[in-house]
């Protein structure tokens, strides 16, 4: 990953309105994150050094900001403490808090790999784990990004050494001391395996699916969306009687009156002679 | 199980947001491959046999109700991934971006960096939105930002395609232009953000 800063202050077309949106300069303070994360390895501790690496003073602030605001979870409100279930939701929600969704859960996906490595605790289980289902072929690619991304993040924690030597001389003794694989919180962990990628790991096959399916289930979606608009704008057009000819105001229709024009009764004492080729009148 | 849709809403401009406008950066390739993410993850998030309420695993995984695996893959957070809403969202953006990305990469489609920066923020906000309108949480704008800083210091972690190496070469160009006072050039409007938070 890179040219993130490059990229700050382009303007993508969004695709869909939303009422709360990410503000740009939070954008822009995210590539520091990005960035100073990367480079300086524990984006916390640098945010709370503060001056003292010697960064300019604008710099310092933006770097105070993407810490604190990268670290907020410690602070945040606690999902079952000030953000109460809502009572229009009530019943959906606890409902899936209390194994609504264990139907999906008991779904035949328990082989023996899996549930060794589903008590694994560790990053090597884990890694292990994703291996084992590459192997057998059934992993979507999402699931099997995961020992890379694991790789990358493992690899991430020596990443200060790589450092250029301007960042690693601003490096403090205590960022260089990062914890190498913190162990799994336990408040934030679920043993259950819940959510979108525990699911698509206890159905792999149907992750497969899933994953190629989507792309053209949100084509045909699309296509119906198109035909949707095109069957309204015909209704439009057809709905009242203003698409018809009509004269312009002040205008009136002139000469012969067609009613006595196409009167039946002169037709009729007419007809087409084919040997002479005129109209004549009838016998 | 029903859940409801978020109503789509006109747009709004948030305080301290400049206008967003269509950008002469952003070319129709970009946009395009901006669009298809997005509109994966829309996919993902409203199942196509029910496009009107959210698949129940990621309303599950806005609750803060994680796969083993996705908590090991943020071990290093710090600090360390909590329930909360906004630290539920940041993961759950992350994991989904993460798998739009990959979607992609298995029909042939290279992601690039900015297009995947951009993207995974409008990700956010459909979250925010899908979140408020189930009625997980309540976020205020700053709690917004706040989870984007977040979503982008796990995906960091967590991302594949980070290369830490091309990123420090970054820090040191912000390095410099604070040193040279260009940081607004460099990144618009972030220093005068970082003071309306209270930033030193």
């Amino acid at each position: 990953m890179s040219g993130i800063i490059k990229s700050v202050g382009k303007a993508f077309k969004k695709v869909t309105k939303v009422v709360k949106k990410v503000a740009l300069p939070a954008l822009a303070i995210g590539a520091v994150v990005l960035t100073g994360g990367a480079a300086l390895g524990a984006l916390p501790s640098i945010g709370a050094l503060g001056a003292k690496l010697g960064l300019s003073a604008g710099l310092t602030s933006i770097l105070s900001t993407a810490a604190s605001g990268a670290t907020f979870g410690a602070v945040g409100s606690l999902l079952m403490g000030k953000n109460p279930i809502k009572g229009a939701t009530t019943g959906l929600l606890i409902g899936g808090l209390t194994g609504g969704i264990g139907a999906i859960g008991a779904a035949p996906a328990a082989s023996a790999g899996q549930a060794a490595a589903g008590t694994a605790t560790s990053i090597g289980g884990a890694a292990a784990k994703a291996a084992a289902n590459a192997a057998s072929g059934a992993v979507s690619p999402a699931i099997a990004a995961a020992p890379q991304a694991i790789g990358r993040a493992m690899s991430n924690v020596g990443g200060i050494g790589s450092a250029s030597p301007t960042v690693a001389a601003l490096t403090p003794a205590g960022v260089a001391a990062a914890p190498t694989v913190a162990a799994v919180n336990a408040t934030g962990a679920t043993a259950s395996g819940g959510g979108l990628l525990g699911f698509l790991n206890r159905n792999p096959l149907l992750a497969s699916g899933l994953i190629q399916g989507i792309g053209s289930g949100m084509v045909a979606g699309e296509q119906a969306k198109e035909a949707r608009r095109a069957r309204e704008q015909v209704e439009a057009n057809y709905g009242d009687m203003s698409a018809l000819f009509r004269l312009p105001d002040g205008q009136q229709a002139s000469g012969q009156d067609a009613s006595a024009r196409y009167d039946g009764a002169v037709y009729g004492k007419v007809r087409y002679d084919p040997q002479t080729g005129r109209v004549v009148q009838r016998a | 199980m029903e859940n409801p849709t978020p109503m789509v809403q006109p747009e709004q401009k948030a305080a301290n947001m400049p206008p967003a406008t269509d950008s002469a950066d952003v070319s129709p390739e970009e946009q395009a491959i901006y669009d298809m993410m997005v509109r994966e993850a829309l996919g993902i998030i409203y199942p196509e046999d029910d496009p009107g309420n959210a698949r129940p695993q990621i309303l599950e995984n806005l609750r803060g109700e994680f796969d083993q695996q996705v908590m090991q893959m943020f071990a290093q957070a710090e600090p360390p991934v909590q329930q909360t809403a906004q630290d539920a969202l940041a993961v759950t953006a992350v994991i989904l971006t993460m798998m739009v990305e990959a979607m992609l990469a298995q029909k042939g489609t290279d992601v690039a960096d900015d297009v995947a920066f951009y993207a995974g923020a409008e990700i956010i906000e459909l979250l925010v939105e899908l979140a408020e309108t189930v009625g997980i949480a309540d976020f205020q704008q700053n709690e917004v930002d706040d989870i984007a800083l977040r979503a982008m210091d796990l995906y960091r972690m967590a991302s594949p395609r980070v290369d830490t190496e091309a990123l420090t070469a970054e820090f040191e160009e912000i390095i410099a232009a604070g040193e040279a006072g260009k940081l607004n050039d460099l990144l618009p409007g972030a220093e005068q953000y970082a003071q309306s938070r209270g930033g030193a």
